[in-house]
């Protein structure tokens, strides 16, 4: 009996782990307080892919190299691009992990004779739709651009620009838009993200983050002589720390933990524009365990209908975020587990997969959309593209499948309101907490009440002024009439 | 049977007219001329009890109307978390902590008012506070988002209105000097901070207290 119930147990917890999938993932609901949620992101079969295995040798090398340092991905039609900073190289890889070509090596032209030189410090990538590579070299200081055959084509070096100064061009991240200017983040350089033109020439700084000071420390300021403020640290505005672009030109960019705004969507003006309409401001963790770090971004990506994911390094997530704002889902937590991460540099979609790279476990790790995260991608998709009425079917069955996801109600409403049942549109938005939409399908209701009782609605006023008008009137005749 | 009908109309008509003179007139007239108003309450104890303590009691129970009957878009109540009772008391106990507060503070700085006073002080000028309150629960379910400044509007008026009337109020009871008024409400302020100060070290020390009988016991439980 004994050796039964040992052998039912033994089996129970082979299977258990397989058919029970236990959902860590959670939301915020509209009094900012967690509540369980689905995963939107599983990871793939076979999804988890080790630096180890992608071999990164160059023909000079003696002995094998491997992915070390993964730094940063760009995703194309047909490849993965990464950068590799421990490496000094980046890899191109195709869809199922081949290599493609190893970028290590490059001829620099100096004084007319060629010179074989290497990258030192690689840390940003990004490649236009015509095959350019832009590289960002952090100890070098220079952008290199290399054409499709991978051949170097241009040097960026630092700008010599007034307004730039003498500051060392330590480049971090960059990220073109359709006209091929130029935007980079850069070490020490805390005026904004640095646009240049396509021809490599300083034109601006771009976007603004706010400096953070607290009274308290203004208030010692004030009480400080000379010399204990030139020994302060200075405030300083907080560093954006990475970039995406979306199809439209506006540039996400993303901040540290310091920030107000961590996710700033900055317009070609270099304002932010970034919708927060959602439950919960986009900064990630709102409620935070006693020793849990704020959220700290320190990569983005976008995708074609307006769809963000952040990365934030503090807690080991990823949050993602659609277009107006609401948080849709938290992906992973610290950990070694399949599907966590413990220290996330880069996340790009590709398509509706989802690539994070973690440079301590040195793995790639492919993620797609499970059940719920595909019913709710296509619901947010159709959305953006204004297709409203068409979707009432799958919001509910995003709602019987997850009954805290709200947003699922605004979508509701929202197709409710343009098929003009308003009053049906405000109990939908009711139950999504969207007040904005709420009082908007409101508004209509209470013309269209005040329109149809109109006739009641006048004659009572009539009645009321016509009464208070003759009432005297009579008084005073009945007055008179008694007096005579 | 008509006769007793009649006579129920009577007796329905006085209580409606003492209920209008007592809980709507004279508060209006304290609101309108607070001077003279408080005075006259004092002076031919024209405040009543039971005016000051129903205005009182309405306050109270305010909040649990508001988070049952406000509109949506002004109803910013957490249901998971609302409890009538901490409501009641959370509305309550900053009236009488002022209430003892000033009370405390008037009595050493020759102040002529009695806690009566300051009681019926209190609750009359809750009137016109009330009334708009409850006016704005019918009013956040006919506005709409752009209507929300009357919203907000009416209730920072109604808060300000029942500030100043207290403070004549003080005045007027205490037979104050403008300047030894702003005085009394300053210390007033810190004499709360006080009682908030002790009501929380009694607390924590009966809480502490508590616990150690409660291991006491255990230990004894445990040991037998």
């Amino acid at each position: 009996m004994k050796k039964i119930t040992l052998a039912i147990l033994v089996v129970l917890t082979l299977v258990l782990p397989n058919l029970v999938t236990v959902s860590a993932s959670y939301n915020y609901n509209d009094w900012q307080q967690p509540v369980p949620s689905q995963d939107g992101y599983k990871v793939k079969e076979n999804g988890i892919v080790s630096g180890s295995d992608i071999d990164i040798t160059l023909a000079t090398d003696e002995a094998p190299v491997h992915l070390s340092g993964m730094q940063d991905l760009f995703v194309t039609a047909t490849n993965y691009y990464i950068v590799d900073n421990a490496a000094a190289r980046i890899a191109v890889l195709d869809k199922d992990m081949n290599v493609v070509h190893v970028l290590g090596e490059f001829t620099v032209d100096q004084d007319g004779t060629d010179v074989v030189e290497t990258f030192v410090d690689p840390r940003g990538i990004y490649v236009t739709e015509d095959g350019e590579l832009y590289v960002t070299d952090f100890e070098r200081q220079q952008i290199l651009v290399f054409d499709d055959d991978y051949r170097l084509v241009e040097i960026i070096g630092k700008p010599d620009h007034p307004t730039y100064g003498d500051r060392e061009f330590k480049v971090k991240k960059i990220v073109l838009d359709r006209t091929k200017r130029i935007y980079v983040t850069v070490g020490n350089v805390y005026d904004g993200i640095v646009e240049m033109t396509s021809g490599g020439e300083f034109s601006r700084f771009y976007g603004v983050q706010q400096v953070q000071t607290n009274p308290i420390d203004l208030l010692w300021r004030r009480l400080m002589t000379q010399e204990q403020l030139a020994r302060t640290v200075l405030f300083l505005p907080v560093e954006y720390t990475n970039m995406a672009i979306d199809p439209e030109g506006f540039i996400y960019a993303t901040a540290t933990s310091d920030s107000q705004t961590p996710i700033q969507r900055l317009n070609p003006k270099g304002t932010d524009v970034l919708r927060k309409n959602g439950y919960v401001a986009p900064i990630g963790d709102i409620v935070r365990l006693p020793d849990q770090d704020r959220s700290n971004f320190v990569a983005i990506t976008v995708n074609e209908y307006g769809m963000y994911t952040a990365v934030d390094r503090a807690n080991k997530k990823l949050f993602t975020y659609n277009d107006e704002g609401y948080l849709i889902y938290v992906t992973g937590q610290e950990g070694e587990l399949k599907g966590n991460f413990k220290y996330p540099t880069d996340a790009a979609y590709d398509g509706e997969d989802l690539i994070v790279l973690d440079s301590e476990l040195n793995t790639i790790t492919l993620m797609e959309p499970t059940a719920f995260g595909t019913m709710v991608n296509e619901a947010i998709q159709l959305s953006y593209q204004g297709e409203y009425l068409n979707i009432t079917n799958l919001w509910e069955d995003i709602i019987a499948e997850n009954s805290n996801f709200s947003y699922a109600y605004v979508g509701i409403g929202n197709a409710l309101f343009r098929d003009k049942d308003y009053e049906a549109a405000m109990t939908a938005y009711e139950l999504g907490f969207d007040r904005d939409g709420y009082s908007k399908a409101y508004e209509q209701y209470r013309k269209e009440l005040l329109r149809d009782n109109f006739p009641i609605i006048g004659f009572s006023a009539m009645a009321v002024i016509g009464i208070l008008i003759i009432r005297p009137i009579v008084v005073d005749l009945r007055q008179k009439g008694g007096a005579a | 049977m008509n006769h007793t009908m009649k006579r129920t109309a009577d007796i329905l008509r006085k209580y409606a007219h003492v209920f209008y003179k007592e809980f709507i007139q004279f508060p209006f007239y304290v609101l309108t001329h607070p001077i003279d108003g408080f005075y006259e309450m004092k002076r031919y104890h024209r405040g009543l009890l039971k005016v000051a303590t129903f205005y009182l009691v309405i306050e109270a129970t305010l909040g649990i109307l508001q988070y049952r009957y406000t509109g949506f878009l002004f109803n910013n109540f957490n249901p998971a978390t609302f409890d009538y009772i901490r409501q009641i008391l959370v509305t309550v106990s900053p009236y009488a902590a002022f209430i003892v507060a000033n009370w405390a503070i008037t009595t050493l700085m020759d102040g002529k008012g009695s806690i009566k006073d300051i009681y019926n002080v209190v609750g009359y000028a809750l009137f016109l506070k009330v009334w708009l309150s409850i006016a704005n629960i019918f009013l956040s379910n006919v506005f709409t988002m752009d209507e929300a400044f009357f919203y907000y509007g009416i209730e920072t008026f109604g808060y300000v209105v029942m500030l100043f009337l207290v403070f004549m109020g003080v005045l007027t009871i205490h037979e104050y000097s403008l300047s030894k008024a702003v005085l009394t409400i300053i210390l007033t302020v810190v004499v709360i901070g006080v009682i908030v100060f002790l009501g929380l070290l009694t607390f924590s020390l009966i809480q502490q207290i508590y616990v150690f009988l409660v291991t006491i016991y255990r230990e004894i439980i445990l040991r037998l």
